[in-house]
């Protein structure tokens, strides 16, 4: 398998916010460049997968949706496991899913690898008759987190490719450039359960 | 957080506890379709299978000692327990080890249904019998893996060689053996391995019922039953590669498996998840209610009409058509258990969780790499001494390498099973072979922190069940995870949905990385 792979790197990215704030939104404009207004909670979406090309890299994102899991604040710490980069994403037009960004942090904090990178993302910019956080205290927030920070419409797709580029190159920066690591040194190790060895199975007298 | 109140829902299931049976459960039933609640009243996944940190596993002792439940035995030495706690992130500590065979029926069911991403799966790689008698190089004898394994141990002579290959062979009906005596089949693993015509060493004798990974002693277990798991064993070696037969997941399979499946079931957006919520009372057995259904739900089609009226801790309350649970996630006062007969037995176990300050490099090691992240040892029954008494049962200590992500570098876990009651002889176990296998720069290793719990399994492990109400045995996790499991629950499955075949089927609308790939855009030169 390793042989066969269409990629230099491995990047597994998150989705963390309340419910209704357009994660999935913002995925499926990513990776699928599509766009669905609905007001069905998550369906049927674990993870998505887009190549992209970065500085003569090919780097696959494999990012993960919450699968519905924040409703009742129930994601799993399995959903944190290996994550290189987080989204945090709240929705411009309500407040509390913009406070409830400082809970999301600490839960990050508190779940992921330590030096995840994080990106805090401002959705539905698109619709400024019903806005309730400005663009300015979206910004003091992730000046406040140390994080960098869009405002983005996963609707009108405004700023979502470059959101996910902007926390790509980040993670690419710290990761890749800073050892000759390949994305995959954790891989090592570990028995590939996908691929049943006949040759070797049962032979043992 | 706009957060939906679940006051007069009715349900296709509710299940509470997410253990690994109630959590596959969940996730079948919600891919077939059939709306789920999942509760568990603590605020973390697994139940009995539950992973923590060590903050949080320091919690967990506190609240099982407070409850009652089970007994609890916690001991940490004082300098370190600010060590664990300044490193409680590097800790992911599990109730069990969680060995999965390679031929578990849960590994292909992972792959089966695209859930085996996430997880990341190890080498257990050694079984060995541990003799306190001997000095530091004989102590540890290495259980072989093939005949080409017993013809270069060097412990055996040529004579012993030839008898153990032949018992082997013999266990596992290959051709050439000795037809199999029809007497056997009703006898003893001890009065089989020790019948004449073998003239085994005691050591091979150790050896064989170490793979059988219980705890009983060897008049205890029925030979055709030992005969089954010395076979899967065998059968498991070489199945994901050579030297091996069985893989523990990354953090524990335990608990990474439950939240795998939990997730699997919330994915088809037909399961809600709720911790730190449960039933507090069952109001009888009711008709379907003529509740709004839920936003977006369309009701099922062919459904019984009556089923459970239940209230919960959130103070909802919900209509379920099922009910699925273990006893002490019941209210039990308030649980219709009509006609349900009670559990035929229940044995008791002492296991327990020792954090070691030495990686125990030397055990780790094998011929043919990636080193393995975990091992196995067997200490028979009678071969430890303390207070004049010996340990009446055979003692189990699987030991996980950091390499798990369950401690970190520098340290090891082991979980350390025996049964009955002898608790005291977890510890000299533990100590016992410390004791051998000092630290590379020669000081002792020490035992940082360790916890016992008793730990009781009703037998046999089949749900009881009538009406809807599916009431699963008690049921605590030893070393491995059983592949049972499965088969109970894809009969609760199927008395719910009334099939087998679908059984965790495939989403029609997954479609796992290739797919995905196609999207090819250049970012080249974007800022």
């Amino acid at each position: 398998m390793a042989g066969s792979r269409n990629y230099d790197f491995l990047i597994k990215l998150l989705l963390i916010g309340d419910s209704g704030v357009g994660k999935s939104c913002c995925l499926l404009r990513f990776s699928e460049d599509s766009f669905t207004p609905s007001f069905i909670t998550t369906i049927g979406i674990d993870f998505k997968i887009r190549t992209i090309d970065l500085d003569g890299k090919r780097i696959k994102l494999q990012i993960w949706d919450t699968a519905g899991q924040e409703r009742f604040r129930t994601i799993t710490t399995a959903y944190y496991r290996g994550a290189m980069g987080i989204l945090l994403v709240y929705d411009v037009t309500d407040e509390r899913s913009f406070n409830n960004i400082q809970t999301w942090f600490q839960n990050v904090e508190q779940h992921a690898t330590e030096g995840v990178n994080k990106i805090l993302i401002g959705n539905k910019c698109d619709w400024e008759e019903k806005r309730v956080v400005s663009t300015e205290r979206g910004q003091a927030l992730a000046n406040e987190l140390g994080i960098p920070f869009m405002e983005v419409s996963a609707k009108a797709n405004i700023n979502v490719e470059e959101a996910f580029l902007l926390l790509a190159r980040d993670i690419k920066k710290r990761i890749m450039d800073s050892s000759s690591a390949t994305g995959e040194k954790d891989q090592r190790g570990t028995v590939n359960v996908n691929e049943v060895n006949n040759a070797g199975a049962g032979k043992c007298c | 957080m706009n957060i939906q109140s679940l006051d007069k829902t009715t349900w296709d299931a509710v299940i509470v506890g997410t253990g690994l049976r109630e959590s596959l459960l969940a996730a079948a039933l919600a891919r077939a379709g059939k709306r789920v609640l999942h509760l568990d009243k603590n605020p973390y996944y697994g139940d009995e299978y539950a992973a923590f940190s060590g903050n949080e596993f320091e919690t967990w002792v506190k609240n099982a000692q407070a409850a009652g439940l089970q007994v609890v035995d916690y001991f940490v030495v004082d300098q370190s327990e600010s060590s664990i706690k300044a490193k409680s992130r590097s800790y992911t500590l599990n109730l069990s080890p969680g060995l999965l065979y390679t031929t578990s029926p849960l590994l292909s069911l992972l792959v089966a249904s695209n859930l085996n991403e996430s997880l990341e799966f190890l080498k257990v790689g050694g079984w060995f019998v541990y003799n306190p008698s001997q000095g530091i190089d004989g102590s540890l004898v290495s259980v072989p893996n093939s005949r080409e394994d017993v013809f270069n141990d060097q412990t055996l002579d040529a004579r012993s060689k030839r008898l153990v290959v032949r018992a082997l062979k013999s266990i596992l009906g290959l051709e050439g053996s000795p037809s199999a005596n029809s007497s056997a089949h009703q006898s003893s693993l001890k009065d089989y391995l020790e019948q004449p015509s073998f003239r085994l060493p005691n050591q091979t004798i150790a050896a064989f019922a170490s793979l059988t990974l219980r705890h009983d002693r060897l008049s205890e277990i029925p030979f055709e039953e030992a005969e089954r798991d010395i076979r899967r064993h065998f059968g498991s070696i070489g199945r994901f590669g050579p030297g091996f037969a069985a893989v523990v997941s990354r953090y524990g399979s335990g608990s990474e498996l439950v939240q795998v499946f939990c997730r699997a079931a919330a994915v088809t957006g037909n399961a809600i998840y709720m911790l730190e919520n449960t039933i507090i009372s069952i109001q009888g057995r009711a008709p379907r209610p003529n509740w709004k259904a839920e936003e977006g739900h369309k009701s099922a089609e062919n459904t019984r009409s009556q089923g459970f009226q239940l209230r919960l801790q959130s103070g909802d309350l919900v209509w379920a058509e099922n009910l699925i649970a273990t006893k002490h996630n019941l209210p039990i006062d308030t649980t219709p258990l009509g006609d349900l007969p009670v559990s035929i037995a229940e044995d008791a176990f002492w296991t327990s969780l020792y954090i070691v300050s030495n990686p125990l490099r030397s055990i780790f090691r094998t011929n043919e790499p990636p080193a393995p992240a975990g091992v196995v040892v067997y200490i028979p029954s009678g071969s430890l001494a303390e207070d004049e008494s010996r340990n009446s049962y055979p003692i189990y200590i699987c030991i996980h390498s950091s390499e798990t992500g369950e401690c970190p570098d520098g340290q090891c876990i082991m979980y350390i099973s025996t049964k009955g009651d002898e608790r005291k002889f977890l510890d000299v176990a533990a100590k016992s072979l410390l004791r051998k296998m000092p630290r590379e720069d020669g000081s002792p290793s020490q035992i940082l922190m360790s916890v016992k719990f008793k730990t009781l399994v009703e037998s046999p492990l089949a749900e009881r069940r009538t009406d809807g109400l599916h009431l699963l045995a008690n049921h605590g996790p030893l070393i491995e995870i059983q592949d049972e499991i499965v088969d109970q629950v894809i009969d609760i499955y199927d008395s719910i949905v009334g099939s087998r075949e679908t059984f965790m089927e495939k989403l029609e609308s997954e479609d796992p990385g290739d797919v995905r790939d196609d999207t090819e855009i250049s970012f080249e030169g974007a800022s």
